[in-house]
């Protein structure tokens, strides 16, 4: 506590603050201490559902921070947090009722005591899981930084969470980005019951704020001016755009880890207490007043104590009376209602479209968000001057600048927490995590932060996010990066789920999704990126939970979302040949579903295939058919069938994952066994093992189909100069230059021609030494990846 | 699962269940072409009593010409008076000779038959009467005494052989006297024809339906058909000879 006692040594200091300053320290550490004892009587008498993390003994900290606080700062907070929400300015009598679980609880008794948020006092939650909010505190600060106000971010957090990946991630991109923001660990010495010097061998905290450049300042923390001064200069250096600073405070909490918990237990000495309750910081700071500082006798003192005892007792009463909320109301605030923004439903003449490629379409629509609202923020790894690993936010850096487009940290958690602050606190924001399958490395911010924001708060606040990712398959993206999980995410009450099949409808829904009030996952296929199709020009919104009838059919409904649309219109064509006419609908949002449009066309067609990228347990497949029984089981002539891709994860071989994923053959077959009655069986059960053990008789993979060269055909005895096969989301390229003529020499490896793609300008080389005798790819020519451009006679 | 429910369940499509409901068809009267002989909408939709084919010993070919998939039907309804058959009847009882309606129906049918030059395609003019929940096929009629064929009628009633399997072109319902005119009847399975009988109450008349499978009769041959029975029941004196 060495940091801390230097900070001790202002006994008799002239430059004390206006004692009313100090007073209403000593005020509100009274507030904090009677509250949190008339909930711990409460608790006990079983008035309060669930249990409770109380505050007693860290008083200081929470009042000596939140004292240098505005209500338009935001503080987040953690399980042990009815202390950072009183300090910070919340009403008691609402606190107390949230701890009831009553309707006049500040946020309607649906959070409760680890989930309490107070838009009004700028109170970011009390939060039930470890290290969740320490990022958030740094996107509201960045977030208001880019509205242009100097409020800031201040998280709460405990010696447990100093090693959790949270913790780490977001001081990391705090530091880098200079976020208005402060950290503050309250180091209790326990992470519940475990030692900290049992699980560091770098107990001091605040040295660890060095790794990331960033001042590490620790106090002790119950000594409230001591926290109220190293406070002091760390808010002054976040509102004045220096950035963060972490602060450690040495404190200890004088109760157990819950009501109920025992407060010496198995890791704690009656001695260790004893001497934590001599150090009381309320009974500290009243000597101080009256001793050293002499601006407060012991009677007028005691005149603050007795009106908290009233405050807390009205707090009480207040609670016990509050209402029960109306279980009718039970699921009111999942979703914005309406769920869809105005610019989404507002109707527009159909007019001119042209043609453009996924990638380019996006990005327009992106563009076009950003510059018309300013306080949107794109996080991304590599999305910033490089533009993307698939060339996906190519230009925006350039017009928009490093502030807005973020390039972030490998930090997953780190800067996707950031986007739920930020776009809770009055931005928007995007966090781009490249693959699908990155989204797991930040699911709790996804999953348990942004999702149930709204709900915990009673539809008081919302994440209003986009996560923006590549998936699914992709020629051997191999098993990390092959994934789309969109049920996964459907999953969870409070996702929207887009997974858009053409360009215009992927711009369509990220312009809704820039405008929308909840956050939502926008999976778009990677395959599709090298996709070419019609886009509305100017203004162009596509609603969530409204399916696009792709094909019109009378015999059987096909359900197909992302790049299995495209199969699947591929199988209807084959089919029609056969005199089957199936109708193909695309969700285009996985949830909201419309599963209106699914349950009209069945009424139509009185049969159902469901073809989906994602697997078959618990997915897609099973989840439309079984609401097509609830909802229209009487227009059934056939049982329904799924198609999923094989429940396996994705294998690196070309000829395994072909045998993997659904294609045109298999959607066109299942169409054929759901109309003669006997649907596909599925066997991702597990139950009884693989049906056979042997593999299949191996059957020759059908000729990897290449894209076509568009030359003709080339004369045989010369090498071919080819474009290069290269990233996986490019498909062509435009020949640039020529830097040989017919008839010039080359020597092998020398620089013959150059071809711009969607992401770079790649240099052609000559495969061997010779004489160039054809250029058959003029200047300007479109080339498909592996397609011809010229030959060498050797 | 009670396995004797198992096996009496009827499997239906949930859709086919529903139209079948909406046209007020008895499920059990269809025939279906689903999987393990689910009943599916198309079975419905198709619904007229599909004739089987027939299988003859004679004629075995034209059954393949039956379209059971696309079965069509025709009715053809007459009124027969009945005055001369009832004053004829009356007078053989008076000198011993006891014949009912049904077989003087029987042995018009077959004589209509074989008033028919395509008779020999049905069956070989076989006429099955059906008796409650079974048939009797009674063949060779035009040749019979009407005494023997009232005997093998007789025979029939008695024992309880059904015999629904056997060829027969015309199944032939004899339905209680009432003044209720017979509009629709379907056609039995193997059956292409069908002649419905319902005398009316005071016993003046009676309302004869044909309904016929037009896939594989001809409509025309038919109502001559038809005409023909009239014909031979308001002169039943040729019934007797």
């Amino acid at each position: 506590m060495s940091a801390a006692r230097a900070r001790d040594d202002f006994k008799g200091a002239p430059n004390l603050p206006d004692p009313k300053i100090l007073l209403d320290l000593f005020e509100r550490m009274v507030l904090l201490r009677r509250f949190e004892s008339i909930a711990q009587i409460a608790c006990r008498k079983g008035e309060t559902p669930g249990f409770l993390h109380l505050y007693i003994g860290e008083e200081a900290t929470g009042v000596g921070v939140c004292a240098h606080l505005r209500p338009t700062d935001w503080v987040t907070s953690t399980h042990r947090g009815h202390g950072h929400a009183l300090a910070k300015g919340a009403n008691p009598g609402r606190v107390m009722a949230e701890l009831f679980g009553r309707v006049d609880g500040i946020c309607g008794g649906r959070g409760g005591t680890m989930h309490l948020y107070d838009r009004s006092v700028g109170l970011f939650g009390t939060n039930g899981i470890v290290a969740a909010g320490i990022g958030h505190a740094v996107g509201i600060g960045m977030g208001a930084r880019q509205q242009g106000r100097d409020d800031i971010g201040v998280a709460f957090f405990g010696d447990g969470a100093a090693n959790h990946g949270g913790f780490h991630e977001a001081l990391n991109f705090a530091a880098v980005q200079r976020a208005p923001a402060i950290f503050i660990c309250e180091n209790n010495l326990y992470a519940t019951a475990t030692p900290l010097k049992s699980i560091t061998l770098n107990p001091e905290i605040a040295t660890k704020a060095a790794s990331y450049g960033m001042p590490g300042v620790a106090v002790d923390g119950n000594d409230v001016f001591a926290v109220w001064l190293a406070m002091k200069e760390a808010t002054e250096r976040a509102r004045s755009g220096k950035g963060p600073t972490l602060i450690e405070a040495k404190t200890y909490r004088t109760v157990g880890h819950h009501e109920g918990d025992p407060v010496i237990g198995t890791y704690r000495t009656q001695e260790e207490l004893d001497a934590w309750i001599k150090r009381d910081p309320i009974d500290m700071f009243r000597k101080k007043l009256i001793e050293d500082y002499g601006i407060a006798d012991a009677q007028a003192l005691a005149a603050i104590e007795a009106r908290i005892e009233k405050v807390v007792e009205e707090a009480l009463s207040f609670a016990r009376n509050s209402p029960e909320p109306d279980p009718a109301t039970v699921r009111l605030h999942v979703f914005a209602d309406p769920i869809n923004p105005p610019a989404a439903l507002a109707w527009r003449a159909a007019g001119d479209t042209k043609t453009q490629g996924w990638l380019e379409a996006v990005r327009d629509g992106i563009a076009e968000e950003m510059r018309a609202n300013p306080a949107i923020l794109y996080f991304g790894e590599g999305t910033g001057e490089r533009g993307g690993s698939f060339a996906h936010t190519k230009n925006l850096w350039q017009e928009f600048g490093a502030e807005r487009m973020v390039d972030t940290p490998i930090s997953e958690q780190g800067f996707t927490a950031a986007a739920v602050g930020a776009s809770a606190t009055g931005a928007r924001t995007v966090s781009d995590l490249m693959f699908a399958d990155f989204a797991f490395e930040t699911a709790g911010q996804i999953f348990l932060q942004a999702a149930k924001l709204r709900y915990m708060t009673s539809g008081l606040m919302s994440a209003p996010m986009v996560v923006r990712v590549g998936a699914g398959a992709l020629r051997s993206s191999g098993p990390h990066h092959s994934g789309i999980y969109h049920p996964v995410f459907a999953h969870m009450p409070g996702l929207i789920v887009c997974v858009p099949s053409t360009p215009a409808d992927a711009k369509g829904l990220m312009k809704t999704a820039l405008r929308a009030g909840d956050p939502v996952i926008m999976l778009e296929p990677k395959a599709l990126f090298a996709s070419k199709g019609e886009v509305p020009v100017g203004e162009h919104f596509v609603p969530f939970g409204v399916a696009r009838i792709a094909r019109g059919g009378t015999d059987i409904t096909i359900v197909a979302a992302g790049q299995m649309v495209q199969r699947a219109l591929e199988a209807a064509e084959a089919l029609a040949a056969e005199g089957i006419e199936a109708e193909v609908i695309d969700p285009r949002t996985i949830m909201p579903l419309d599963i209106d449009a699914i349950v009209a066309s069945v009424r139509k067609t009185h049969r159902l295939l469901i073809v989906d990228e994602a697997w078959a347990m618990c997915g897609l497949g099973g989840e439309i058919a079984q609401a097509i029984n609830e909802l229209a089981f009487d227009e059934l002539d056939a049982p329904p069938g799924r198609l999923h891709t094989a429940p396996t994860s994705h294998p690196f071989a070309p000829v395994l994952e072909r045998a993997m994923l659904v294609d045109t053959a298999r959607i066109a077959q299942g169409v054929r066994d759901v109309i003669s009655g006997q649907p596909p069986v599925p066997d991702h059960w597990y139950t009884v093992g693989l049906k056979s053990a042997a593999p299949a008789k191996p059957t020759p993979a059908p000729a990897r189909s290449l894209p076509a060269a568009s030359t003709a055909a080339a004369p045989s005895d010369d090498e071919p100069v080819t474009m290069p096969f290269g990233d996986l989301t490019v498909s062509e390229g435009t020949v640039v230059k020529w830097l040989k003529a017919v008839g010039d020499q080359v020597r092998e490896g020398e620089l013959i021609a150059e071809i711009e793609t969607d992401k770079a300008v790649v240099e052609i080389e000559a495969p061997v030494s010779g004489t160039l005798n054809a250029i058959d790819q003029p200047v300007g020519a479109v080339v498909p990846m592996g397609g011809r451009i010229g030959g060498i006679k050797k | 699962m009670n396995i004797a429910t198992a096996r009496t369940r009827l499997a239906v499509s949930p859709y086919a269940r529903r139209l079948a409901h909406e046209r007020s068809l008895p499920l059990e009267t269809l025939r279906g072409s689903g999987p393990g002989g689910r009943i599916l909408a198309a079975d419905v939709q198709a619904f007229v009593p599909v004739a089987a084919p027939l299988v003859s010993p004679d004629a075995v070919a034209p059954a393949a010409a039956l379209s059971p998939t696309a079965p069509r039907i025709a009715a053809f309804a007459t009124s027969v008076a009945l005055g001369a058959l009832r004053d004829l009847l009356t007078a053989l009882e008076n000198s011993g000779h006891v014949f009912a309606l049904d077989d003087v129906l029987l042995r018009a049918a077959g004589r209509a038959f074989a008033d028919m030059p395509e008779a020999a395609r049905f069956g070989g003019a076989s006429v099955a009467l059906e008796l409650a929940g079974r048939q009797a096929v009674f063949a060779m009629i035009p040749e019979m005494p009407l005494t023997s064929l009232r005997i093998m009628r007789l025979a029939a009633l008695a024992d309880s052989r059904d015999e629904t399997e056997t060829p027969a072109a015309l199944s032939l319902r004899l339905l209680p006297a009432s003044d209720i005119r017979p509009m629709m009847m379907p056609l039995l399975a193997g059956r292409a024809m069908r002649l419905t009988v319902l005398p009316e109450t005071p016993g003046d008349h009676a309302e004869c339906l044909l309904t016929i499978d037009a896939a594989s009769v001809d409509e025309a041959a038919a109502a001559e058909w038809l005409a023909s029975l009239r014909s031979a029941i308001e002169q039943p004196l040729r019934l007797f000879v």
